[in-house]
């Protein structure tokens, strides 16, 4: 057969196989909001900077930014006098995507894909308990100033240079807000600290800690003969410490950066050429949603650094619901926050449900059993994006090994937010264009 | 290019920009990212050329995902590739509902993922590719090429399993 007429197959056949796109209609008040924007984007994401807890908001997305009233009454103890923003932090591969009405018990049909056809029902497997408990609402509070933080990470890491301290003006609705970061650029050596989303956290990298080995073959276009390209490159042998050594200079950078932790709770992942270890921040010997971590690459040298200068302070007790009650706010993302890293720790990529004919299913209910439900702390934030450790589960499907942490705090505590309604008439479906040339 | 023709210049390309993000990310945080997008186009306003806006706003795409997902990791997700072509849309994005497509997709390099994603989901033409993954026209050419081989030798290994 024909090669081509082979791949342009393959290709029909991916396409085929693809569902329709069904993508959100875009408000122009995007384009006109981006032509008042003042801050740098690029720094905005360098920075972690979060537009719900700067404040920012864009027309189209504000009903995503209403905040959580607490409704004093049911809970144990004096209540915490805060808001919560829900769902802001939740991690990739939750149930985020979210369309349809709002109801109490259920917000609409959910959509493990972005656009799929199928609404899944979360069902309660034999093994989740149906005893309520209690637990403790934690606020993060910064243990440092930005400032002084900076000069840690300078000392500590030993770093030539300068933090730069710049504000920068956001548009709002409400008016101007500003942004504040420092900002340290030494080589190939980058650091970011800042406060404004929620916690006092800093970035560090370094991107000299990784080597791209030498070109070991080269194609040449089919187009234009006289030109060459490298399209494979020589491994490189990495040169990285081992778990112990790793464990020990993450124990002594965290501590001179003013996490404590133990060698105990750091966890190390290791691939050919590049090694990973993280620690939780832990309270009341509960992991919560944040953590440090550090990163070597192939050359040995650290690539990457990040932390949170924060301690976890309670607020408040509270009753909670359940792990077999919490399944029923699986179907409402409202109910979702983040969780800490080692819950995505043996997380596979590939779900087994995408063996599902979609097609077959579509309108239809798909019911997934949660199978194993875990205590965790979850991370969310309020309306001011202050940050908070709730009590949650992490609740585990039979088909996935990525958990959805889902918070378990009673009814009453949390006033949630309106849902995000998406509109349907503005849905697009997909113009696929086949050709390879113009 | 002043604030009124930026506004009629890239009104038109809103919806392209929307599938482009549906396919990588999740849906609520395609508003966000779209802003983002938006926003560094406006900045860099100056810098494209006529008829290749598009193209140009993948480009910006990539990065400003590509970024997303390295804020993603940091919070307990990691990845271990988190460089543009990375952004290409997973297998569980595009909602393969054949398991050999599925997993053909999945067993090539992100890079074949990212331009075959680009050429056959997005319809970018050669021309296009190379200004949204900032190589010659030739590279673009020969790096699809290779990746619909690729593509093609994987789906038809698995059939004939």
């Amino acid at each position: 057969m024909n090669e081509k007429f082979e791949q342009d197959q393959a290709i029909e056949t991916l396409r085929k196989s693809a569902k329709a796109v069904r993508a959100p209609k875009l408000d122009e008040s995007i384009l006109e909001t981006a032509s008042l924007s003042k801050v740098k984007p690029s720094l905005m994401a360098k920075l972690n900077l979060s537009r719900r807890a700067t404040g920012f908001s864009l027309a189209g997305v504000a009903a995503s930014l209403a905040g959580v009233a607490v409704i004093a009454g049911s809970v144990l103890n004096p209540q915490p006098t805060f808001t919560l923003e829900m769902g802001a932090n939740a991690p990739q591969g939750s149930n985020k995507s979210v369309m349809g009405e709002s109801s109490d018990s259920k917000v609409g049909g959910l959509s493990y894909w972005p656009g799929a056809p199928l609404e899944i029902d979360y069902v309660a497997g034999d093994a989740l308990s149906g005893e309520a408990g209690s637990g403790s609402i934690y606020e993060f509070v910064n243990n440092t100033t930005a400032k002084e933080l900076s000069a840690s990470i300078k000392r500590v890491l030993k770093i030539d240079g300068a933090f730069v301290t710049e504000t920068y003006g956001v548009e709002t609705p409400n008016g101007e807000e500003k942004v504040t970061y420092f900002n340290l650029q030494s080589g190939a050596i980058n650091v970011y600290v800042t406060d404004t989303n929620g916690a006092l956290n800093f970035n560090y990298s370094n991107q000299e800690a990784w080597v791209l080995g030498e070109c070991t073959k080269e194609e040449t276009s089919p187009e234009m003969p006289e030109m060459t390209y490298c399209v494979e490159n020589a491994p490189v042998k990495a040169d990285l410490p081992t778990d112990k050594l790793a464990i020990a200079s993450a124990l002594e950078l965290f501590s001179g950066l003013g996490f404590e932790t133990t060698a105990a709770d750091i966890t190390v992942n290791r691939s050919e050429d590049s090694l990973y270890a993280f620690a939780p921040i832990k309270v009341d010997g509960k992991s919560t949603g944040l953590s440090w971590d550090i990163a070597w690459g192939n050359t040995g040298k650290i690539s990457s650094l990040n932390g949170y200068a924060v301690d976890a302070v309670k607020v408040a007790d509270v009753s909670t619901i359940s792990a077999k009650a919490t399944v029923k706010r699986m179907n409402d993302y409202r109910w979702t926050a983040s969780g800490s890293a080692e819950l995505y720790q043996t997380a596979s990529t590939i779900s087994s449900r995408m063996g599902d004919d979609t097609a077959a299913n579509e309108g239809k209910t798909q019911q997934i059993l949660v199978v194993k439900a875990t205590e965790a702390l979850g991370i969310i934030y309020d309306a001011n994006g202050k940050m908070f450790a709730v009590p949650s589960y992490a609740m585990f499907t039979e088909n996935d090994s990525y958990p959805l942490v889902i918070v378990s705090v009673v009814d009453g505590v949390i006033k949630l937010p309106e849902p995000i309604v998406w509109p349907q008439d503005g849905m697009i479906e997909p113009e696929v264009k086949t050709g390879l040339t113009d | 290019m002043n604030r009124e023709q930026f506004i009629a210049t890239f009104r038109e390309h809103l919806p392209a920009v929307s599938k482009f993000l549906v396919r990588r990310v999740t849906r609520d945080e395609v508003d966000d990212l779209a802003s983002e997008i938006f926003e560094i186009a406006w900045r860099k306003r100056d810098e494209f050329t006529e008829g290749s806006e598009l193209a140009w706003l993948y480009r910006i795409g990539g990065f400003v995902i590509a970024n997303h997902r390295r804020k993603e990791a940091k919070r307990g997700l990691w990845l271990p590739l988190l460089d543009v072509d990375a952004t290409a849309p997973s297998a569980e994005n595009l909602g393969l509902a054949n398991v050999s497509v599925a997993e053909a997709w999945a067993k090539l390099k992100p890079s074949d993922r990212n331009i075959l994603a680009l050429s056959a989901f997005d319809g970018l033409s050669v021309t296009q590719l190379a200004t949204t993954l900032e190589i010659s026209a030739n590279t673009a050419s020969a790096r699809l090429g290779r990746a619909r081989k690729r593509f093609a030798e994987y789906l038809n290994s698995d059939l004939s399993d």
